[in-house]
């Protein structure tokens, strides 16, 4: 489908545009529980990045700890930042504030809760203008116009004037965009961004990543739970497992060779990739369930639901190991060529 | 909106007809107006003559079918006590009590919205733990304590505020005061609830996404969708306040409705009461039909789709 940056490597000889560097974060409920372990995750420019995995694995947490908009619960316990070359943790508030919507910006997963239900849609849009530029209020209009039309917004005049409520789910994911966008950022976070939509509107509303990602250049931090997701538009892809990283690869490695059982597993319960299968029950699961925040012990916190489990995992953590090129797995016992899925993308 | 409007103003009729009929048997039991305005020695002849000039020797029910006839018509009857129409009285008191009314909620609002704001923004912290005992407390208190206590503090030790009558902004200061407190507590607590509310609301996230101050995050997106709720709670207070306030009148001589109703419920002045009564329900749906309207105003999702709210 599309491939911005080549399969097989990570963009080399440039700096990052996002690095998470070792990211831990914990919640402060009673006693401190640990949500995010040494997470490290980076988006190159122009660069479609996937952040996967169960609800809870801490991939939103991640999404929301770039932007420094953690609950008031939650504190960053260790690991840095870093957004072009600036550490983000050594910043004061107003410094941060400022990089937030023009530097970096994000999408949320339900428009119809994170648009302001009594602010015209425009307005939402033209305020990102009025923070972070000196253009005067007839040129916000105007790029907010641009904007809508950018992101295929029909009749932009109309949606302008609309409030949020006049709009389907589409439209607001549109809104939310062209608000992400406004400023033009060199990193834009989407957390679960076509969750909330139907699947015609679905693959529109990745289409917008993918051309804001060839026309302006801009990096995307896609935060999903969908695999089918990831492999439409993303270049690599982060698995999270119980706030860990358990497997870092460029897209087609992660569904060609995927080296974590849980990757496996994940790939192995898409429907559609299974669709010659038949039946819907015959959808393979992964047994078990994940654990819960502070239930984690020692070992590999997949060992419980892993059919590969050896007694190792049980008693040691693994830490991220090279599986291939530019591909990390976090396993003492990584699927091996012999065990691989058949491959299941159509490369063209 | 009209047909909505239409709706709400025959429901606004029924409602006042019922209270007027239930006001009208209530004042009948309360005693003989008859006996009260007779002199000292009058004869049981004297008394059933007053009680025939009066109209109360016939039958409640022709006095009742009598009434509402009359009423229709706009005569709501003549005082027992002073020779003037009885809404004419009334009408007389009524800018005092909008006065007192509007002075009250002035305090109420003033102070009420911003301290539920800060409580809100501040919680667990220094705020809220200074600003929400003191406002149980004057809740708290009832009008004629606290009343006679800010009369003991600021007329009679510092001679700051006059302690009773009417007349210029002084004169309305401690009266506000005792009578908003009530208030202020009530739309305190609800803005500070309604606030913490939306401040945890996505759409708070996604105006600090954008890289919003705190204030503009306040002023710009939280505050309006807060004050909806006090709006309505407003609305209330401001129809209980503009139907009198019994005690805080009586405790400083305010000549309002509130303590005419005080005074001619003691006469037994029949059509006074029920010209009081009537009025307040007519304000109190009023009030009520106008806040309802400026939802819509203030909330398009309202607005649009001409539901009621």
């Amino acid at each position: 489908m599309s491939q911005g940056v080549t399969d097989d490597q990570v963009p080399a000889g440039q700096d990052p545009v996002l690095a998470v560097e070792d990211l831990s974060v914990c919640f402060e409920a009673g006693r401190q529980l640990k949500a995010l372990s040494q997470v490290s995750v980076t988006v190159g420019r122009a660069e479609i990045v996937g952040v996967v995995g169960e609800s809870g694995c801490g991939k939103s947490l991640t999404a929301l700890s770039v932007m420094g908009l953690l609950p008031h619960n939650a504190t960053v316990t260790g690991g840095r930042v870093v957004l072009e070359g600036v550490d983000l943790g050594s910043l004061n508030g107003r410094q941060r504030r400022d990089l937030r919507g023009r530097r970096m910006s994000m999408v949320f997963q339900e428009p119809m809760v994170a648009l302001n239900p009594l602010m015209r849609a425009g307005r939402q849009v033209t305020e990102v203008l009025s923070v972070h530029s000196l253009l005067s209020r007839p040129a916000r209009k105007e790029r907010t116009l641009a904007l809508f039309r950018e992101v295929g917004l029909a009749d932009p005049e109309a949606r302008y004037r609309q409030y949020p409520h006049q709009l389907s789910g589409g439209m607001r994911q549109r809104v939310m965009i062209a608000m992400a966008l406004a400023a033009e950022p060199s990193l834009l976070i989407a957390d679960e961004p076509t969750t909330a939509l139907d699947p015609t509107v679905q693959s529109q509303i990745l289409q917008i990543f993918l051309d804001i990602r060839d026309r302006l250049g801009t990096s995307v931090l896609l935060v999903t739970h969908d695999m089918g997701v990831i492999a439409e538009v993303a270049d690599r892809v982060t698995v999270m497992y119980a706030g860990r990283v358990v497997e870092s690869a460029p897209v087609s490695e992660i569904f060609h060779r995927p080296a974590h059982p849980y990757t496996a597993g994940l790939l192995a319960s898409i429907p559609a990739r299974n669709a010659d299968r038949g039946r819907a029950e015959d959808l393979p699961t992964i047994p078990g369930r994940v654990p819960a925040l502070g239930e984690i012990t020692a070992g590999c916190p997949f060992a419980p639901r892993c059919e590969r489990a050896q007694t190792r995992c049980l008693q040691e953590e693994p830490g991220l190991l090279a599986a291939g090129p530019a591909h990390l797995a976090a396993c003492w016992y990584p699927l091996e060529q012999d065990r691989l899925p058949a491959p299941a993308r159509s490369e063209t | 909106m009209a047909r909505y409007i239409a709706g709400r103003l025959l429901q606004a009729v029924v409602t006042l007809l019922g209270v007027v009929t239930i006001i009208f048997f209530l004042v009948r039991l309360s005693g003989d107006p008859a006996r009260l305005l007779a002199p000292q020695n009058a004869t049981a002849t004297d008394i059933a003559r007053i009680r025939h000039q009066l109209g109360l020797d016939t039958s409640l029910w022709s006095q009742y079918v009598h009434f509402l006839s009359q009423a229709l018509r706009g005569n709501f009857g003549y005082s027992y006590v002073q020779d003037q129409p009885a809404m004419h009285i009334v009408l007389s008191r009524f800018p005092n009590t909008v006065e007192l009314a509007v002075g009250a909620l002035v305090v109420a609002l003033g102070i009420g919205i911003p301290a539920g704001i800060l409580s809100a923004v501040y919680r667990g912290r220094w705020p809220e733990r200074t600003l929400m005992p003191l406002i149980l407390v004057g809740q708290s208190m009832p009008a004629f304590w606290s009343g006679i206590l800010l009369i003991l503090v600021f007329s009679v030790r510092f001679h700051l505020f006059p302690s009773s009558g009417q007349g210029g902004l002084r004169a309305l200061v401690l009266p506000a005061i005792t009578l908003g407190s009530l208030s202020l507590a009530t739309i305190a607590r609800m803005a500070r609830g309604s606030f913490l509310e939306q401040l945890d609301r996505d759409y708070v996230r996604t105006a600090r996404a954008k890289g919003a101050s705190g204030m503009r995050v306040m002023f710009g997106h939280v505050l309006r969708n807060a004050l909806l709720p006090v709006l309505t709670i407003t609305g209330l207070e401001a129809a209980n306040l503009l139907g009198g306030a019994v005690l805080t009148e009586v405790i400083f001589a305010w000549p309002g409705v509130g303590q005419l109703t005080v005074q001619s419920v003691n006469s037994r002045d029949f059509p006074v009461v029920q010209a009081v009564v009537l009025l307040a329900a007519i304000v109190y749906v009023a009030v009520n039909l106008l806040v309802d309207l400026l939802y819509g105003v203030v909330d398009p999702r309202l607005r649009l789709t001409g539901a009621a709210p």
